[in-house]
C-alpha cells in the first residue's frame, strides 16, 4: 500500500469528513464505469456503487492494507455485483465452452477447416458492431466478465485480479479462457 | 511441437505470458495461418470491448459523476450518524 493510501485510511477511520469526500471523489468514477462495463444499467450502476461505499465505510476498520485501496474497493464491488445479479437473475450462457472448442479440432489437435477461425477482416466487421458485442457480453457469467474487464480494460496485474475475484491464478486463467472463447464463438456465429 | 488446440488454450488463458512457451508459440504462429487468425481475433475482441465500454461510459461525464458522488457523500454522512 502506498503512503497516500495509509494517510487517507487513517483519516477515514477518524471519520474526517474531508478525507471521506476525497476518497469518494477519487474512486467513484472508476467503480461506476466498471458497473456499466459489467452490463448494468445506469440506475443499477449507481445503486451498486453506493452500496460499495456503504460497505466500505462499515468495514474500513478491518482493512489491513495488504492490497491497495482500489483493489479492496473492487473486491467489494465484485461481491455487490454478484449479489445484485443473483437477486435479478438474468439468462447466462450454460453452454460448455470446452466442448464447443473441442469440436473445432481433429484428433491431432489441428483446426478442422470448416471450423477454422474466420478471416480477421470479417470478424472485425462484426466486432465493430457494438450491439453485437454488447449482446454477446450479456450472456457471460459475471466472474468471467469481471476478469475480462480487469485484464483487458484496466490491464491490472494478475495478482491484483486474483485478489479482487478471490481466485487462484490458475482459476483466473480458466475464467479468461472461457470469457475470450465464448465471446469469440458468439461473434463468429453471428457473422457467418 | 504445440498443436493448434494447445496454442488456443495457452493463448486464451494468458499462459503465453510465461517465457516457457514464447518460442514455441512464435514458431507455431509462423507456420499456422489458422492460429494467426485466432490470435488476431482475440486482439480485435479486446479492442472492440474497449470501444464498447468507452461508448457506454460516454454519458458518464464529469457533471453526472459529480452528482452521483454528491448523493453518495450525503448518504454516507447520514449513514454514519
Amino acid at each position: 500500500m502506498n503512503n497516500d493510501d495509509t494517510d487517507l485510511i487513517k483519516k477515514i477511520r477518524q471519520r474526517d469528513p474531508i478525507a471521506l469526500e476525497a476518497v469518494v471523489r477519487l474512486h467513484t468514477g472508476h467503480l461506476y464505469k466498471a458497473c456499466l462495463g459489467l452490463g448494468f444499467q445506469n440506475f443499477e450502476a449507481e445503486d451498486i456503487t453506493q452500496s460499495v461505499w456503504i460497505t466500505f465505510f462499515d468495514v474500513v476498520a478491518q482493512f489491513e492494507g495488504r492490497s491497495s485501496l482500489r483493489t479492496f474497493l473492487f473486491g467489494i464491488l465484485y461481491n455487490k455485483a454478484s449479489e445484485y445479479r443473483k437477486q435479478n437473475k438474468r439468462a447466462e450462457s450454460t453452454e460448455n465452452i470446452e466442448e464447443v472448442i473441442d469440436e473445432h479440432f481433429n484428433k491431432h489437435g489441428h483446426w478442422i477447416s470448416s471450423h477454422s477461425p474466420l478471416s480477421p477482416d470479417k470478424f472485425l466487421e462484426s466486432a465493430q458492431t457494438m450491439s453485437l458485442i454488447s449482446k454477446c457480453l450479456e450472456f457471460l457469467p459475471l466472474n468471467q466478465k469481471m476478469a475480462f474487464i480487469l485484464k483487458e480494460i484496466d490491464e491490472e496485474m494478475t495478482e491484483t485480479i486474483c485478489n479482487i475475484l478471490n481466485v487462484t491464478s490458475t482459476n483466473l486463467g480458466v475464467l479468461l479462457f472461457r470469457a475470450r472463447n465464448q465471446l469469440r464463438e458468439c461473434i463468429e456465429r453471428k457473422s457467418r | 511441437m504445440l498443436s493448434c488446440k494447445e496454442l488456443v488454450k495457452i493463448v486464451s488463458s494468458d499462459e503465453h505470458l510465461s517465457p516457457r512457451y514464447k518460442l514455441e508459440i512464435r514458431l507455431h504462429l509462423l507456420m499456422c495461418h489458422h492460429c494467426r487468425k485466432y490470435t488476431k481475433q482475440l486482439e480485435i475482441l479486446k479492442a472492440g470491448f474497449k470501444t464498447l465500454l468507452n461508448k457506454k461510459t460516454q454519458d458518464a461525464d464529469e457533471n453526472k459523476l459529480k452528482e452521483i458522488e454528491d448523493r453518495i457523500i450525503e448518504k454516507i454522512s447520514n449513514h454514519k450518524d
